[in-house]
């Protein structure tokens, strides 16, 4: 049995509209978030949903939450629908929003998780073998007693999770979950959801702008852009559609000979990789697909140009990679 | 029935802890606690006898006295306190609506007001609440001998307070649930809030029909102020009255409580 499933959702926005009185002469415009989304997850799963900003993932993740109500189609979360049982279902699954804090600003985040454990109705037993297995694996103790607002980003994201977890939800949302943290924090909490989803067993939907969230973390990708959904597979699979688009820059001693560059090692024929030569004159961006073409080969290929003094690789981006759908 | 009962009870057990950890996280800074409640009192002293300075030279106004209005005002004071200590976070309803706050309402499994209202509870703004109880006592003891005020009276006078402080907690949720639709509520607030915040100080009897009308039904503010304030001070009704205040109160609650149901269907589907 699927723990979520979506079927044809469907979003529409009304921008425009007026309260009172007769509509303004323009009419009001309707823009339609997400249209016709259907997917299933199953349980255990780690999905990340990918796709530009404005593409409908919140949108999508606020429908399947309780927050936001479907204009059309159905949504079913752990056999409830978040619209008509958002309590119920709330009781269920666990949000974090990584621009904004569930816990309570003013008050140490030891009573963040009392007041938690109150409103989700934990049985004391359960509240400490969690809370004894969320502080040791998200090293709370430091600053259990601490006010939320005196917490580093890092700390407060580590109590925003032990909050999201406490009532040992079955399907854990996460928005953005490592937007503004340092690589430190970012592997500890990759580290940890990993161990949650292969040990707890718990299902994880997730969004990211980063790659190395969805290398490291997410099974399966569903790439959603324009509100419908691009693509639905695994990150190989995703290479496999759109290659691994790179970039890497490198700087000549003197002004490279841009003529030699297609003879080089008689590879004429490959036509992967796209050469620019930047304002100095002599430094070079080539953009090409990894897949078919490895760095290694990019570079020997551009050394017939000329005499490489330095050069860098760019990681493949996120965004590069979601490009090659639109 | 017996399950949304135990809805409730579970969301009053968490706003009392709510409540609880507030009051001790503000008790560790005691000195800033206790000069915060103190400035308030003396803010809220000048605007009590700037009026009384005016009902002294006027003599009385509308067949009130100074302690008659001092007794208007202090209920008043108190009754509204009770919303800016526990109302707070309706108070300042906006930012759920212009940052999208509401947003992390909505994923608890709580009734949406209890929910934020439960967000936090602001202690230091109870120095309306006592000196609202003070300015009562004091003019009390003056009207007291007089008036022959008894028991069965001080007793009016808490129902009187309690009636006050659901009313203004009504008009603080049902302002709060015009930002649904308005998104900023900073612009309501003087008109539903404050201002009949200040003019229920003064005895009803001195407004034109229009506005006593306003105060008796939409906004029903005078049964938390003047029509009790009058039965129990024998300006002619009689103490009965109070029990129609109780069930202005109630009723303006339910109401509240529809229009802010209503707001947040109205969030749900249109969303930030």
């Amino acid at each position: 049995m699927a723990i979520i499933e979506a079927e044809r959702l469907r979003k529409v926005f009304t921008r425009g509209q007026r309260l009172f009185g007769r509509k303004r002469s323009d009419a009001p415009v309707n823009v339609e978030a997400v249209r016709d989304l259907s997917f299933r997850i199953e349980p255990g799963e780690f999905v990340g949903f990918l796709g530009p900003n404005g593409a409908g993932k919140s949108t999508t993740i606020k429908m399947m939450t309780g927050i936001l109500h479907p204009t059309s189609g159905r949504v079913t979360v752990d056999g409830l629908s978040p619209q008509a049982d958002r309590v119920r279902l709330a009781l269920r699954i666990g949000v974090v929003f990584g621009q904004r804090t569930q816990l309570w600003w003013d008050l140490p985040l030891r009573e963040s998780f009392r007041i938690l454990r109150a409103m989700y109705r934990v049985p004391p037993v359960d509240f400490r073998r969690r809370m004894e297995m969320l502080t040791e694996l998200l090293g709370l103790d430091a600053f259990m007693d601490m006010p939320v607002r005196q917490l580093s980003l890092g700390q407060r994201m580590r109590g925003e999770l032990a909050g999201a977890l406490l009532h040992g939800p079955r399907v854990l949302f996460l928005d953005e979950p490592t937007i503004g943290l340092d690589v430190t924090a970012k592997a500890a909490l990759r580290q940890f959801l990993r161990s949650l989803n292969a040990e707890v067993g718990t299902t994880v939907i997730l969004t990211t702008h980063d790659m190395t969230d969805v290398e490291e973390l997410c099974q399966r990708i569903l790439v959603i852009n324009q509100g419908t959904q691009v693509f639905d597979g695994s990150l190989a699979e995703l290479h496999e559609r759109v290659g691994m688009p790179s970039a890497l820059r490198a700087t000549f001693r003197e002004p490279p000979d841009m003529s030699r560059l297609s003879d080089a090692g008689g590879r004429r024929s490959s036509p992967d990789i796209r050469v620019t030569v930047l304002e100095d004159g002599r430094t070079v961006h080539a953009e090409f697909n990894r897949l078919t073409c490895p760095a290694p080969q990019v570079l020997e290929r551009l050394r017939a140009a000329g005499e490489i003094v330095d050069f860098s690789m760019q990681e493949p981006r996120l965004e590069t990679i979601i490009q090659q759908f639109y | 029935m017996r399950e949304a009962l135990k809805a409730a009870g579970d969301g009053c057990r968490t706003y009392g802890i709510v409540a609880a950890s507030s009051l001790r996280s503000r008790a560790a800074y005691t000195w800033n606690f206790t000069l915060s409640l103190f400035f308030q009192m003396l803010m809220y002293s000048a605007d009590v006898a700037a009026l009384l300075l005016m009902v002294r030279t006027a003599g009385a106004i509308g067949g009130w006295g100074t302690y008659d209005i001092l007794f208007l005002s202090g209920l008043v004071l108190a009754s509204s306190g009770v919303y800016r200590v526990f109302g707070s976070e309706l108070h300042n309803f906006d930012k759920y609506l212009v940052h999208g706050e509401f947003d992390g309402v909505l994923i608890r499994p709580a009734h949406t007001l209890l929910t934020v209202a439960a967000r936090s509870i602001d202690v230091e703004q109870g120095g309306a609440f006592l000196e609202g109880v003070v300015l009562m006592v004091l003019a009390w003891r003056h009207l007291a001998p007089d008036l022959g005020l008894g028991v069965v009276d001080a007793l009016c006078a808490a129902l009187a307070v309690a009636c006050g402080a659901v009313i203004w907690f009504a008009v603080v949720t049902a302002t709060a649930a015009l930002g649904f639709w308005t998104t900023r509520i900073d612009d309501l607030q003087p008109v539903l809030l404050y201002g009949p915040e200040t003019a229920v100080s003064y005895p009803l009897s001195i407004y034109p029909k229009a506005v006593r009308w306003i105060f008796q039904t939409i906004l029903p503010v005078a049964f938390g102020s003047y029509v009790p304030a009058a039965a129990i001070l024998r300006k002619g009704p009689p103490l009965s009255d109070l029990g129609w205040c109780a069930a202005v109160a109630a009723a303006s609650f339910v109401a509240a409580l529809g229009l802010w149901n209503l707001g947040v269907r109205r969030y749900t589907s249109t969303g930030s």
